[in-house]
């Protein structure tokens, strides 16, 4: 019992922070109607930049600061580079997010290796919950700061002007340049918020993942899966079913098998396609 | 007729490889009443459009306030003072009504949007937490109006305000905008009722099949049944 109470809580962590990267994924979707590729290739880069400012500083702190920021960065110059040109026609950016990801996987291997790496948890030991389960400190403190990021993107997006323009570009981009909201500059702005929330989802998932050039690979999936039974655009929805996936997948993981929990990720997947192709969670769009 | 707040100088424009006006001229003077008339697909949307830059002309050129804005980037042009209420209403539906007010301008309080709509839309003024998207399709159309005049614009553009809109709340829209014209506020209007129109305008523009093919007041036009009959497929009201 208290196995598939501490993998549920896994699922929990792991899943606000997924939540995190799938939301970066769903406001580019959303806005730019772009499919970004390279979306798990930020989240990898956002880990590899954790270990090497951690490697370098000592402090996650700074990690913690320093490594999104670089994400909004990264975001700006990718939209400006690889989006706004091919933007007109959908399926090229497919094509060139693709790009750009292979760029920031064999980028990172040439400059970072190949090696998988550990990075230590900044904050060690366990805690004891209630029912006596013994429970990674570090876990919670993640799940803690991912859901806090969490509520302030939502609050961001509820409360200022800026949050505002958003939502109206993405119900109707021409409308909204004719009450003088410079669409270009909100979307890029938004690109710039979803790259930089994949790398602050990097940050914070570095100590209890593994810092390699691939990671970006093995999690886009669970990322789409996310955006799908959410609901494309729908960004509650996209953070609902992030925690939805990875809490299942840790109790059948514990249950059964991590293969078999995947299994019933993609069956939840197909089924929410057949019977709600909107998502899961239509109807309770921000 | 005084100098033009807004000229359009023979512009043409396609959407995508489609070309859908050829030749539209047309002139509004500040403080007057432009109707803009034509039957279904002439190109009175889209020469609205490129008025407010959301489509390039690829041709001719468009001028307010004297200043060349052929060019100029859409979403610049409501600042010049150029207000706009799309076909459809535009609303933004999951915005609340407040939001929705609030889009096109910068640093007004909440106390200075009520008290603008205190007078003129009071059920709107009940309804500013409301989202815009669960209120009727005439309490919309109003939101849109109320929105479009947050910018204080000099000229008002209207793309058939009173489409698809209840009969009993037509009559008070088109009083609305009748307001606004007394106001000093310069109207471009594009209406399907031709009655409405020719009452309202003092200058009617009619186009054809990407053209603008009569301009002139709405008297000329009412003296002319065969050439109403070929443009607009109706008789004079």
């Amino acid at each position: 019992m208290q196995d598939i109470v501490i993998l549920a809580l896994n699922g929990l962590a792991w899943g606000l922070i997924i939540a995190l990267i799938a939301l970066g994924l769903s406001v580019i979707f959303g806005l730019l109607d772009v499919i970004n590729v390279a979306h798990g290739d930020f989240f990898m880069v956002g880990t590899v930049l954790a270990w090497v400012a951690v490697d370098v500083t000592g402090s996650f702190a700074i990690a913690l600061v320093l490594v999104p920021l670089f994400g909004l960065l990264l975001g700006a110059v990718t939209e400006r580079i690889a989006i706004r040109p091919v933007l007109s026609t959908i399926v090229l950016t497919v094509v060139s997010t693709h790009g750009l990801g292979l760029m920031l996987q064999e980028g990172v291997r040439a400059t970072f290796g190949a090696t998988p790496r550990r990075l230590l948890a900044p904050v060690g030991g366990t805690v004891t919950l209630p029912g006596g389960v013994l429970y990674d400190t570090y876990r919670l403190v993640a799940a803690g700061a991912a859901a806090l990021a969490l509520l302030a993107f939502f609050a961001f997006q509820q409360r200022t002007r800026f949050g505002t323009w958003m939502r109206a570009v993405r119900h109707d981009r021409e409308t909204a340049m004719t009450l003088g909201i410079p669409v270009q500059r909100v979307q890029l702005m938004t690109f710039s918020i979803g790259a930089g929330l994949a790398l602050l989802g990097g940050v914070i998932a570095a100590p209890i993942t593994t810092v390699d050039f691939r990671a970006g690979i093995e999690i886009l999936p669970t990322c789409f899966m996310a955006v799908i039974i959410g609901g494309l655009g729908n960004l509650p929805g996209t953070a609902a079913a992030a925690v939805l996936l990875a809490v299942t997948e840790g109790v059948v993981s514990a249950v059964l098998d991590p293969s078999a929990a995947r299994i019933v990720s993609l069956c939840l997947m197909s089924a929410v396609l057949f019977l709600r192709p909107h998502g899961l969670f239509a109807g309770a769009r921000a | 007729m005084s100098t033009p707040l807004l000229e359009v100088r023979g512009i043409s424009a396609s959407i995508g490889r489609v070309p859908v006006l050829l030749d539209v001229s047309l002139a509004v003077p500040g403080r007057s009443v432009v109707g803009l008339l034509g039957r279904n697909g002439v190109g009175k949307t889209t020469s609205l459009r490129c008025v407010m830059g959301t489509i390039a002309a690829t041709g001719g050129s468009i001028s307010f306030a004297g200043a060349d804005i052929t060019r100029l980037d859409a979403h610049r042009r409501p600042g010049l003072g150029i207000g706009y209420v799309p076909q459809g209403r535009g609303i933004f539906p999951l915005l609340t009504v407040r939001e929705n007010l609030r889009l096109g301008v910068r640093g007004v309080p909440d106390a200075t949007i009520e008290e603008a709509l205190l007078n003129r839309f009071p059920r709107l003024r009940e309804r500013l937490s409301q989202k815009a998207g669960t209120m009727s399709g005439g309490e919309q159309q109003m939101l849109a109006i109320a929105r479009a005049l947050m910018t204080k614009p000099r000229l008002l553009i209207l793309d058939e305000p009173t489409e698809g809109i209840m009969p009993r709340l037509v009559s008070e829209i088109r009083r609305f905008i009748a307001e606004i014209a007394a106001s000093g506020i310069a109207v471009l209007l594009v209406e399907q009722n031709l009655k409405a129109a020719l009452a309202i305008a003092d200058h009617v523009v009619v186009m054809e099949r990407g053209r603008s093919a009569f301009s002139g007041p709405p008297a000329s036009l009412r003296a002319d049944p065969d050439l109403v009959h070929r443009l607009l497929g109706v008789g004079i009201p």
